[in-house]
């Protein structure tokens, strides 16, 4: 049931997001590319404050569309300075992100070994 | 997970599935000729076509060179002859090496024994009088003159060959004009404007200036189209005389 709600939410979600019809240019590839980029930089913080047991809805909410917000106009912002800022936004959402997948791996092994020493 | 979790975790991932969704509708294709994604692509593209300008400018010039090079060849058997044949005529002409005729004037100057002769005037350069009036002849444009039937060009020159110790008189007497003697009386024909010619010559007041030296000076107008011919100039050539080197 805990997995059940964050696939059917995408499950909708996809099919929502195929089935509008919006026409988007190339232009608006990359604001829309690193805005997934935050948003899933926030999913997987949200994962690892779970496993942590640190997980505040607010929190994970108010991150998720601040961070997916933000990156988007920064990369507004870069294209009309002439900085590629949505390459900063990339990188540092990129870094964040295997930083949490590697917190959650650790995490995960950590628990797997106290299980195996439950046993 | 309680329930605001749950709706948070909800929330989220429709956002995602939406924002993944609407992935699915961009055109990643290759952008249109003239269209690009991003204000750093179109930069980027503006700079490039800025620094290709003045590569491609000059290839052009090179080819447009070539191009002409190429032409002018080609016209080389026939036309380019016949230009280069019509090219070398108005040079001869403009050079003094053919007959020109048209309106002109002609000018006489002599001893005039009806005047008197001025008590010590010792010696008169003749050629330095010709000279002068040569000189205010080309400044009032004069197109052709020839003393004596010497043609005038651009390398003639008028010199008195006598020493003051050989002059028989006040007047030097002998003067070479292309290296042709010639003496008085002198005849100087002129094709040019007519009365431009005779306001320059009466404002500088040469026929009075020849009569202090007891020479006459008589301008006759020869306005009609064929009133003057000048002959053609025979004389020697700057590097006539050059020869190919060889064994």
């Amino acid at each position: 049931m805990v997995m059940l709600v964050p696939a059917l939410g995408l499950v909708i979600g996809l099919a929502i997001g195929l089935l509008v019809n919006v026409h988007l240019s190339i232009n608006d590839a990359s604001y829309l590319s690193v805005a997934i980029l935050a948003a899933l930089d926030t999913v997987f913080g949200g994962i690892k404050a779970v496993l942590s047991h640190k997980f505040d809805p607010t929190t994970f909410l108010t991150g998720f569309f601040s961070n997916t917000l933000l990156a988007a106009v920064l990369a507004f912002i870069g294209s009309l300075l002439g900085v590629d800022l949505a390459l900063a936004a990339v990188v540092a959402f990129g870094v964040r992100i295997f930083t949490n997948l590697g917190a959650i791996r650790h995490i995960l092994l950590e628990r797997a070994k106290l299980a195996s020493h439950g046993d | 997970m309680n329930r605001a979790a749950g709706n948070a975790l909800f929330a989220v991932s429709l956002t995602l599935g939406v924002m993944l969704g609407l992935e699915g509708h961009i055109e990643r294709g290759e952008a249109p000729a003239g269209q690009y994604a991003s204000y750093l692509e179109t930069s980027n593209a503006l700079q490039q076509a800025l620094a290709k300008t003045p590569v491609l400018r000059g290839q052009l010039h090179r080819a447009q060179a070539l191009h002409d090079a190429l032409l002018a060849g080609s016209r080389h058997a026939s036309r380019g002859l016949a230009d280069v044949e019509a090219e070398l005529r108005r040079l001869d002409a403009e050079a003094g090496l053919t007959e020109l005729s048209g309106p002109g004037v002609i000018i006489e100057i002599n001893y005039d024994p009806a005047l008197p002769v001025i008590h010590g005037l010792r010696y008169v350069d003749e050629a330095t009088q010709l000279q002068m009036v040569v000189n205010y002849l080309l400044a009032s444009g004069a197109k052709g003159i020839a003393i004596d039937g010497q043609r005038l060009v651009t390398t003639s020159a008028i010199r008195s060959v006598s020493g003051l110790e050989q002059l028989p008189g006040p007047f030097s007497g002998i003067v070479q004009v292309n290296d042709v003697p010639v003496s008085a009386p002198y005849s100087i024909a002129v094709i040019g404007d007519v009365e431009a010619i005779s306001n320059m010559l009466d404002v500088e007041a040469l026929p009075e200036q020849f009569r202090l030296l007891d020479q006459s000076f008589r301008l006759l107008a020869r306005p009609g189209a064929d009133g003057v011919r000048l002959p053609a100039y025979s004389g020697q050539l700057p590097g006539q005389y050059a020869t190919e080197g060889g064994d």
